[in-house]
């Protein structure tokens, strides 16, 4: 019996040993990187992001231009949801991320009671940074100036045949009665920057049976049921920047009363690896400024609706724009 | 024998809606729009090789029923016929195009769809019924990965897919393992000691299996969220934890929550396999003077040894498929992949991150599995009726 018994201990310290021992070259860097004393002085950068295309794509972007100069990092891209990602931030778990302007206003709830800030790129850019600097020690970069928000999306043939072309436009078809259903998330249909803002900015009203409500803000799947069609969906909540809209032929309505809050994606660092690699800031700065919103829509359309790699969707663009040899 | 037909009949039956009734596979222009169905009568235009493959099927008919025409012994070669049948299917349905446009092939795409899933299931549970069914199983999962493995299929969808993330793939794959397995392995000892309390003291029990089976019905995700609070505070404040790599997200949550998941099936079998111990056997232990630790050490665990690995083997499993979580905390693992697929829609990917967690799972129980049947056989009872874990 008692050799049965140290087999199988034997053999459950195997898999232990197994099991750690091929994750080590992935896990080491992320898992104990404050271990070594300061023989190496400086450690890798680690670059995280969203669970998205846009997330890869400026993920490998940062990366790849970080090496080429000689800084070392570590891919954590696709790390997890936003609020993962957030916090992991302000952990110290991981070093510069990707994110949007606008969502100063949930980082720091008691600062932002002025919501006409928020509509204002510039001055929502500025406020974030400065409250992130000063309360978390976190540096927001220079972003790129494409705004990705929350917009609504109609079909191309939808919008010709109806004379659709801003909020106005919709707003005055549906208060005539007309066929309507607008797929949405739970957070833009309840929001008072979101669908709410809309209503009482355009004076329309829609009825519960117009709604179709999902709990999560995954846009894929609405504009899947938008351009096919389904259960009658003809009108999708939209990112700025999502690639679809050029590939399903889709277009955003335009929104002159500036409802929701804009939202440019931006690099944040860690004050504390910002002062061991001064040099990431301005090597990032020429690249975000070079990212408009339709460069944006390219690249992303690029990775979601063609599936090629972000790594190499990064790399060309990158080559392309003598960003990288 | 009669069992084993009813396997074939129904496996064939799939089999043969899967054929006729559903699309094979999907042709997509893009990653994303809903595709053109490719069914069986669509490729069947001169293509020789799905003449084959519906050949088989009906071959697969005539071994399905062969008691009622001449049982002869050439139909037995049917079912390792089959083993080939996915993979060359995915093969056909590789070159697959809808006629009379051009695509760019570079972004175009084939999916596998409804009718294929379904013709690969029923194929593999006729070859279950069949004479050496496991090794025939291996075979035809093995030979349908192999053929895009090798780069036979280069449009299939889940082949473009993996190329993709050929890199990222390992590195999660590899992760997914350590969590799972070290979790599963680090929630051993509590739980068999759990198991050894719970059968010791009676008031304890009680509150031990109640706890354990707390962890058990709280869901995962909100398990993991609660988790990541005293953690956070942990890592804020005392700088050792900090050190350790220990933060409020990414592996340490993960592998927190997984441990405690692995507790109910490891303590539950713990304690039912030392309590179906026969009182007369630790009686006679005692009274050949034996100390309790010799009792627990030789007479108790071997004793209970098969049914507490049965519990292990139920932990190991789960424990497989739960990891999937540990993606949307930055933990990594299939789920990254899978989330990652969920928030693009790209449903292939979603596929590819689900294979390799189903395969894994499959493969831990039939080892685990081998295991635990040998030991029964040598402490020489049947345990059967035993699994109380899930």
């Amino acid at each position: 019996m008692k050799k049965h018994l140290i087999l199988l201990v034997f053999l459950l310290i195997l898999t232990l040993v197994f099991g750690t021992g091929c994750s080590q070259p992935a896990e080491s860097p992320a898992e104990a990187p404050a271990e070594q004393p300061s023989e190496v002085e400086k450690e890798p950068v680690v670059v995280a992001t969203m669970l998205d295309s846009e997330g890869s794509i400026f993920g490998k972007m940062i990366i790849q231009v970080l090496n080429a100069n000689g800084i070392e990092t570590v891919d954590k891209v696709n790390f997890g949801t936003p609020d993962i990602l957030r916090k992991a931030l302000e952990n110290g778990e991981v070093d510069l991320v990707l994110d949007y302007t606008g969502s100063g206003q949930y980082y720091h709830p008691e600062d932002a009671t002025d919501t006409s800030i928020w509509n204002d790129p510039q001055k929502g850019y500025e406020l974030t940074a400065k409250l992130d600097k000063e309360k978390m020690n976190l540096l927001w970069l220079t972003p790129a100036s494409a705004n990705n928000t929350e917009m609504i999306a109609i079909k191309r043939e939808f919008a010709e045949a109806n004379n659709i072309v801003t909020m106005t436009d919709l707003a005055a078809y549906i208060n005539d009665g007309n066929p309507f259903k607008l797929i949405c998330s739970a957070g833009f249909a309840e929001n008072s920057m979101g669908l709410l803002g809309y209503e009482e900015a355009y004076g329309f009203k829609l009825k519960d049976d117009q709604l179709i409500i999902l709990s999560s803000g995954n846009t894929a799947e609405m504009l899947k049921a938008l351009s096919e069609g389904t259960n009658d969906v003809n009108a999708s909540l939209v990112y700025g920047t999502d690639g679809a809209l050029d590939k399903m032929n889709l277009v955003v309505v335009e929104d002159p009363a500036q409802v929701p809050p804009v939202y440019l994606p931006a690099p944040v660092l860690r004050g504390e690896v910002a002062e061991s690699y001064p040099e990431i800031e301005g090597l990032l700065k020429p690249i975000f400024e070079s990212l408009n919103l339709e460069a944006l829509q390219k690249l992303n359309a690029q990775v979601a609706y063609d599936g090629k790699d972000a790594a190499a969707v990064a790399d060309a663009y990158l080559k392309e724009n003598g960003f990288l040899k | 024998m009669r069992k084993t037909s009813l396997k074939a009949r129904v496996g064939l039956t799939l089999a043969v809606l899967g054929l006729v009734l559903f699309p094979l596979g999907t042709f997509r222009p893009n990653r994303v729009v809903r595709g053109i169905p490719l069914n069986a009568a669509t490729l069947l235009e001169g293509k020789s090789l799905l003449a084959a493959v519906v050949v088989l099927v009906i071959a697969a008919g005539l071994f399905v029923f062969r008691d009622r025409i001449r049982n002869s012994m050439v139909l037995y070669v049917v079912p390792w016929l089959l083993v080939f049948v996915p993979g060359l299917l995915m093969l056909l349905l590789s070159q697959a195009s809808p006629a009379g446009e051009s695509f760019d092939m570079e972004v175009a795409r084939i999916s596998l769809s409804s009718g294929f899933w379904l013709l690969f299931a029923g194929i593999l549970i006729l070859q279950s019924g069949a004479p050496r069914g496991g090794i025939l199983m291996t075979l035809t999962v093995l030979f349908a990965i192999a053929v895009p493995g090798v780069g036979l299929t280069p449009h299939l969808a889940l082949y473009k897919e993996f190329i993709n993330i050929e890199v990222t793939f390992y590195a999660e794959l590899r992760r997914h393992l350590t969590l799972s397995l070290t979790s599963a392995a680090v929630a051993l000892l509590p739980g068999i000691l759990l198991g050894y309390v719970c059968h010791r003291h009676q008031r304890l029990r009680e509150w031990i299996l109640g706890a354990v089976n707390l962890f058990q019905v709280a869901p995962t995700l909100s398990l993991l969220g609660l988790i990541m609070i005293p953690l956070t505070y942990l890592s804020r404040n005392v700088p050792l934890v900090a050190d350790l790599g220990i933060r409020g997200v990414g592996f340490a949550p993960a592998f927190i929550v997984l441990t405690l998941y692995c507790l109910l099936p490891i303590t539950a079998n713990a304690f039912s396999g030392f309590d179906q111990v026969e009182a007369a056997v630790v009686d006679s232990a005692v009274a050949i003077g034996m100390t309790k630790r010799q009792i627990f050490r030789q007479v108790l665990l071997p004793l209970a040894l098969p049914v507490i690995f049965s519990g292990i083997r139920t932990a190991v499993t789960q424990n497989v498929g739960n990891t999937i979580l540990a993606g949307l905390i930055g933990g990594g693992g299939m789920g990254a992949l899978i989330f990652l697929g969920l928030s693009q829609s790209a449903t292939d990917l979603v596929i590819l991150g689900t294979i390799p967690v189903v395969l894994m799972a499959l493969i831990f129980d039939v080892v685990f599995k081998l295991f635990e049947d040998r030991m029964t056989q040598r402490v020489g009872v049947a345990h059967d009726s035993l699994d109380t874990g899930i």
